[in-house]
């Protein structure tokens, strides 16, 4: 059951304070929008790979490179044919299919997935939650607005977990005489499929009233400002992170933009 | 002594549903509690309690609609006028099924949600979050997200979300079902220490209850039939007539044959696990199982604190999860070898916790011809079946729509399912919770009587129910089976389990 995103650590990366991984996670974030070269973005994701393989292993940092490896090779097949210009390598019936310029700038786009998947797959995995909405509360996030951004992270396992739970149920409801659904019988496997999905949404929707009576009894609606569950760093207690942290960002531009 | 809850002429009824006949949940309904006092509401399934409890903390009718007539004063203040998140201060409540009320995704968080949503600086949070953890004892949980704990660690994990906003009145709607008896013992004793007022709403008299307690109220569903300060005969009479009570001289005979590690030698193994060991990812807890068995006809409790594996043993029998060494082998007539989870899964009938993930049809009949399917009966013998099925688990009607059903009523409609399905193994994982004694024996019954009679596995922490039943009582901690006989802490444990009952 994958029930939440955080992974248990000590790395570096796991005690840098959160507003730090926040802005380095913009400032990375956005460095992929910028007309760099193709080497230099897989200079960056080359980084960001290494760093996720410090702070979280490198069987966990491959874990949603699978999941996304479909799209790659989708933008890497699809993204070629719309680019005419530089070096044509393949032509089909004089109509250029793979050029240089398609081949590069289907690179330009799968490094850009890929690296945003990845910086924000380490982020989360490096950051609890509490402290990842404690930061936008730190920069000016409202406190119902963290409130439902922390219900959404703790929902989405939440229906996850009700999934499986559900699969196991309707395993349990065949018996030796039940037939065997092939895995290329797409009907069967459809029809078992939308059981699922309906008692996992009868659940769903019938947690709706349970969640808001949870949220009230708790004392959520009450008029008076909220406290604070958790305390962040003081500026002059982060000033050592911040110093450590400014050579990194000079590195990084540096290396982007000279 | 003057009420802290002072309930006056209560009634209430839901909206009409399809299937669902509009009825009073509660007609005349009066009783009161001291401040101060430790009461129990002890009642049948369905009989409205957890509908009692949202009535005092201003749930319902605000999230349900219905017609409440009567009053509700707590310390006085009329709860019919106030919003829940008014009350605070002046109430808190443990839901009964602690999936509902569980918000963050970390312990800690989760103590102190009620403390910040209240406006208290962080120092007070720190501290009271950190007093509660230390009071109700849950300090191994801390850092933990509750989606990992047990059944009982996360009714502890409310237990202290109250502690820490320290409310005057509890509200414990069956909370107490599926703590360990060691865990049970505690938490009673703590309220006992605080001096707080606090209403037990349960539809199982546990006898621990008699030394907690200082009020018990009997309801049978239409009518509050006794209150005591102490229960006496007749009033254990009446408790036994509603089904909310054991007979404990039928069960002390049974209890005197345990502990029961010798099993019965003609009985065949069905199941066997060997050297079983098992993690899950991101966790420190290991199950490590040398050797396991059921066999058919027998009927095998699984004892041990929340959190020693029990579920997990259960699940890896059942082809659930997929241990990382060792096998299972199922005697598949008379062909003994290592099963396929797949295998395991069609051979097992697994009572879950929560009844919803098994039920996906728009009505019970619906539910119960779906297995039927693939037995190969012709369509009037299938409405036969399920016409009888209905009858002997008591399910409303065949039209009547599960998803609206009651708790327990819905746990039933779960074990009519298996009943149809006539599987070799029958694992009963904390299923109690929500029924009374007479359908949790009248479900056990009902599936024990199958041709071939199944192996049982029943994981509970009610001694009362659990003894009663059992041929062999095994015990677990840590992720291991303690060894019957010989073992000092297994005659601890099992000493510590029955003094409940004893």
């Amino acid at each position: 059951m994958f029930t939440e995103t955080y992974l248990k650590g000590n790395s570096v990366l796991h005690r840098l304070d959160p507003r730090i991984k926040l802005f380095f996670l913009i400032f990375l974030s956005a460095l992929f929008f910028v007309p760099l070269s193709v080497f230099k973005y897989y200079g960056i994701l080359l980084f960001i790979f290494a760093s996720g393989i410090y702070s979280a292993g490198f069987r966990d940092v491959l874990k949603p490179v699978k999941i996304i490896a479909p799209l790659i090779i989708l933008i890497m097949l699809l993204t070629p044919p719309f680019h005419s210009e530089g070096t044509v390598y393949l032509a089909i019936n004089g109509r250029p299919f793979l050029t240089s310029a398609g081949l590069y700038e289907s690179f330009h786009l799968a490094g850009r997935f890929l690296g945003l998947t990845l910086l924000f797959y380490i982020f989360l995995r490096t950051t609890k939650i509490e402290d990842f909405i404690l930061a936008l509360r730190f920069f000016g996030l409202s406190y119902r607005m963290s409130l439902m951004i922390s219900l959404t992270v703790r929902y989405i396992p939440y229906i996850s977990s009700i999934y499986e739970g559900t699969l196991d149920a309707h395993k349990m409801r065949l018996t030796p005489d039940s037939p065997y659904i092939s895995k290329w019988n797409f009907p069967s496997r459809f029809r078992k499929l939308l059981s699922v999905l309906t008692s996992v949404m009868i659940q769903a929707v019938k947690s709706i009233p349970a969640l808001a009576m949870a949220l009230e009894t708790r004392g959520v609606g009450r008029n008076n400002l909220p406290g604070r569950i958790r305390k962040m760093k003081s500026l002059k207690e982060l000033r050592g992170e911040l110093i450590l942290s400014f050579p990194f960002i000079l590195i990084i531009v540096i290396y982007s933009f000279l | 002594m003057a009420a802290f809850l002072e309930i006056r002429n209560l009634s209430f009824i839901y909206p009409e549903y399809n299937g669902i006949k509009k009825r009073y949940i509660f007609k005349d309904l009066s009783l009161s509690v001291d401040r101060g006092e430790t009461a129990v509401f002890l009642a049948p399934p369905e009989s409205g309690k957890t509908t009692l409890s949202r009535i005092i903390t201003a749930l319902v009718p605000r999230y349900t609609g219905g017609i409440l007539e009567g009053e509700v004063f707590i310390d006085g203040k009329d709860i019919k006028k106030e919003k829940p998140y008014n009350l605070l201060s002046m109430a808190g409540i443990v839901f009964q099924d602690p999936e509902e009320q569980i918000l963050t995704p970390r312990v800690e968080s989760e103590i102190g949600f009620s403390l910040e949503s209240s406006g208290y600086d962080y120092d007070i949070i720190k501290t009271r979050t950190d007093h509660a953890i230390s009071k109700v004892q849950i300090g191994h949980l801390k850092g933990m997200n509750p989606a990992y704990l047990s059944g009982g660690e996360k009714r502890k994990l409310l237990f202290a979300c109250l502690a820490a906003s320290d409310p005057e009145l509890w509200i414990l709607d069956e909370t107490f079902e599926e703590i360990d008896p060691e865990g049970r013992i505690f938490l009673l004793e703590y309220l006992k220490n605080e001096k707080k007022t606090v209403l037990i709403l349960t539809s199982k008299m546990l006898d621990i209850y008699r030394k907690y307690c200082g009020r018990f109220f009997l309801y049978d569903g239409d009518s509050l039939l006794d209150e005591k300060i102490k229960p006496d005969r007749v009033f254990m009479e009446n408790a036994l007539k509603c089904g909310v009570y054991l007979d404990s001289n039928k069960l002390k005979a049974n209890i005197k044959r345990l502990p029961a590690d010798k099993d019965s030698p003609d009985s065949p193994v069905l199941v066997k696990a060997s050297g079983i060991k098992f993690r899950y990812p991101d966790s420190e807890f290991s199950l490590n199982i040398d050797d396991f068995y059921l066999k058919s006809g027998e009927v095998t409790v699984l004892l041990g604190r929340n959190g020693s594996g029990k579920s997990t043993l259960a699940k890896i029998i059942s082809g659930l999860l997929i241990p990382d060494r060792g096998n299972v082998c199922l005697d598949n007539d008379g062909n003994p070898g290592i099963s396929s989870p797949d295998e395991l899964n069609r051979n097992t009938a697994y009572l879950f916790q929560n009844p919803d993930f098994q039920l996906f049809l728009p009505t019970v009949g619906e539910e119960l011809a779906f297995g039927l399917k693939t037995r190969r009966i012709d369509k009037e013998a299938q409405k036969k079946m399920i016409e009888q099925t209905v009858s002997l688990f008591r399910l409303e009607s065949i039209d009547a729509p599960p998803a609206i059903m009651s708790y327990g009523a819905r746990k039933r409609l779960q074990a009519a399912i298996y009943y149809l399905l006539n599987k070799k193994i029958l694992i009963i994982d904390e299923a109690d919770s929500g029924l009374s004694f007479n359908d949790y024996t009248l479900i056990l019954k009902s599936l024990r009587n199958l041709d071939p009679p199944p192996a049982v596995m029943i994981i509970s922490h009610d001694m009362r129910l659990s003894a009663g039943l059992a041929d062999r009582v095994l015990i677990m901690e840590g992720g291991s089976l303690l060894s019957g006989g010989s073992d000092e802490r297994f005659k601890e444990l099992l000493d510590i389990s029955m003094a409940e009952v004893l």
